[in-house]
């Protein structure tokens, strides 16, 4: 199973897909903004990527900047949250390189498939 | 609620502890469950390994043990007691952080129940039609639910038999129905698996659910569901419920939506006959020296039985009929239609034509279909010879028909024969009638004198008879006018129980 960081500054929505995400045996990590998530993966590699777009600091957009500037993360799968569902939200993630976007609320089951096809192609753990 | 979960979960709190134990003067913080270390700080030193701790209290939620924290470096009373208090401060934050677990599963779960009505009502909203209602259903609930294969049977009277699997039949037809049935009786889910009585699944299912889908307290239809791999539990089925619950308002507002359609392309067929058969019917009377004519039909539904006909081409006598077919409705219609055929072929045709040809020869045509549905048309056919200013008449058990002679006593120009279409023989014989100037003839259909009001009486030829009396000097627009106000007022608003059809004939 995969090592995962969850970047919401609204705690409830991290419990929620932390909860959903450990039940399928997942290793869940969690952020409030974009700053404190590249503090964590300096600490500890992560598998995937699940942010929030509208957050305190550091947000959504400029984290996946961040990370595609980063040799070390520049193909690491990265999936957008919003809740505005805005299409502008969307060509930006799109334009930035997110590998899926989605829009709150979000069931488990669309979540867990849209990890399960970003983590399809790559061998975490012996599992997948 | 393993330590090792907790640990792997509380790690920051467990290591905030130890950080402040390592600060006050200890030199190692060891994690201990069953005799084995789980973790320590600071990490890799050996001396909670290699020698006994100085301190120890175990970490207890509610009843449970879950282990042992050991301090080694500090000892002494207030450290114990400190110790103590960090361990009832970090079991309570445990407790409270399973009961957040918790409420974040439901929360999960509602969120969830509700996004999938979401989805369902969404994408089912715009099928109005049934097989295409039940696949959406099956399809989207499958995808929901997660499961191999699921079906939809729906056994509504007013559309008969609808299943449909997807995405392909794990149980034949008879089994679905079988277990429809089951479910309909019971009126609550079906749920069957390894552990159900032997053959109760069909080949292939390992577990199943079957759901009832009531519509106005009855069960209508059943959603199957087949192959879960994590089993029916209690979330999914709750999520089954919900979806049911969805169903059934879908099937509703699709079988009210059916109902409309078929009212709809029912009363257009209705208006579509009314307008046919009101062009079966003359759009005026002829033009006949020496009679002034008025003819008028009102059936009581959009078609009726009753008709009336003028036949009158030049070089040949000019023939009326007035007609009554048992019943009302389209069947009625439809053989009023036959009979009016018949009687204006015969009368168009025929050499040396009668009433009395007429109703013999139209008899035989019709008697076969007529007497196949069981049944019959009272009918009355009149000749009228302008020269000797005489009527031939047959009155196939026809009745009101009413002749007034000018300032005389008007009455009933009785029967002389049987129905149209009731038996197999020709019995029917002209009668004739001297007409003369100012003379009245009135014949109608039964809805004239069978005509209820709201005490269920019937207003009876007599009436009729001293109407066309007393207004027999009125124009014959006038006189059937009359019949119509009369036979109006006496129902009272009590609604038309039948076809309202006359002919007036004045003598000039």
């Amino acid at each position: 199973m995969a090592t995962i960081l969850v970047v919401d500054d609204h705690h409830v929505h991290q419990r929620m897909y932390s909860y959903t995400l450990r039940k399928h045996g997942h290793t869940v990590l969690l952020a409030d903004h974009g700053r404190m998530a590249l503090d964590h993966m300096q600490d500890q590699p992560v598998d995937l990527v699940i942010t929030d777009i509208t957050m305190p600091e550091m947000n959504g957009l400029e984290l996946l900047k961040h990370l595609r500037n980063d040799d070390r993360y520049s193909s690491l799968p990265v999936i957008l949250l919003t809740a505005s569902g805005q299409e502008q939200d969307q060509f930006a993630a799109r334009d930035n390189g997110a590998n899926a976007f989605l829009i709150k609320p979000i069931s488990s089951r669309e979540l867990i498939e849209t990890v399960l096809t970003l983590l399809g192609g790559r061998i975490i753990g012996g599992q997948l | 609620m393993l330590i090792h979960n907790i640990l792997k979960q509380q790690l920051v709190h467990f290591a905030t502890l130890a950080e402040s134990w390592l600060a006050a003067g200890a030199t190692a913080v060891g994690v201990w469950s069953n005799g084995s270390l789980l973790a320590q700080w600071p990490p890799n030193v050996l001396e909670p390994l290699s020698r006994q701790a100085d301190l120890a209290a175990v970490l207890q939620v509610g009843d449970v043990e879950l282990g042992e924290l050991r301090i080694v470096g500090l000892n002494g009373a207030a450290a114990q007691q400190r110790l103590q208090a960090d361990l009832h401060l970090l079991s309570n934050l445990i407790r409270l952080e399973d009961d957040l677990e918790d409420m974040t599963a439901e929360l999960v779960e509602s969120q969830d129940q509700l996004l999938a009505l979401y989805d369902l009502a969404r994408s089912t909203r715009n099928h109005l039609d049934v097989p295409q209602t039940l696949r959406s259903l099956a399809r989207i609930t499958a995808r929901l639910v997660n499961v191999q294969a699921s079906f939809m049977l729906l056994d509504a009277p007013s559309i008969g038999r609808e299943m449909v699997s997807h995405p392909v039949a794990l149980a034949g037809n008879e089994v679905i129905l079988e277990l429809f049935h089951r479910v309909r009786e019971s009126r609550s889910e079906l749920v069957l698996d390894t552990r159900s009585p032997p053959d109760e699944l069909p080949n292939g299912v390992y577990n199943l659910c079957v759901s009832p889908i009531l519509v106005g307290g009855t069960v209508i239809a059943a959603l199957g569901l087949l192959n879960r791999p994590d089993g029916f539990t209690s979330p999914a089925l709750q999520l089954v419920r919900a979806i049911t619950g969805q169903a059934s308002a879908q099937l509703e507002n699709v079988l009210l939506h059916q109902e409309t359609l078929e009212q709809t392309k029912l009363q257009t067929e209705m208006e579509l006959a009314t307008q046919a058969q009101l062009h079966l019917l003359p759009q005026s009377p002829p033009d006949v020296e020496g009679l002034e004519i008025y003819a008028e039909s009102r059936p009581a539904l959009h078609v009726g039985g009753d008709f009336y006909d003028f036949i009158y081409r030049p070089g040949r006598p000019f023939i009326f009929s007035v007609g009554d077919v048992a019943g009302k409705g389209m069947s009625a219609a439809l053989l009023m239609a036959m009979s009016r055929t018949a009687i204006r072929s015969k009368a168009n045709f025929m050499p040396r034509v009668t009433p009395e040809t007429i109703m013999n020869r139209s008899n035989d045509d019709l008697f076969g279909d007529f007497s196949q549905v069981g049944k019959f048309a009272t009918v009355f056919v009149g000749q009228y010879n302008p020269t000797e200013h005489t009527l031939l008449y047959t009155n196939a058990g026809h009745s009101p028909v009413i002749y007034c002679p000018r300032g005389g006593v008007a009455r009933l120009l009785e029967a002389n024969g049987s129905a149209m279409g009731m038996m197999n023989i020709n019995s029917y014989h002209n009668q004739m009638l001297l007409l003369n100037s100012g003379d009245v003839l009135v014949v109608g259909t039964d809805g004239f004198s069978e005509a209820r009001n709201v005490h269920r009486e019937i207003f009876g030829f007599e009436r009729l008879i001293k109407l066309t009396e007393h207004n027999a000097a009125r124009a014959a627009y006038e006189i059937a006018q009359i019949w119509f106000d009369a036979v109006d007022t006496f129902e009272a608003g009590y609604p038309q129980d039948d076809d309202q059809t006359l002919i007036v004939i004045k003598v000039q």
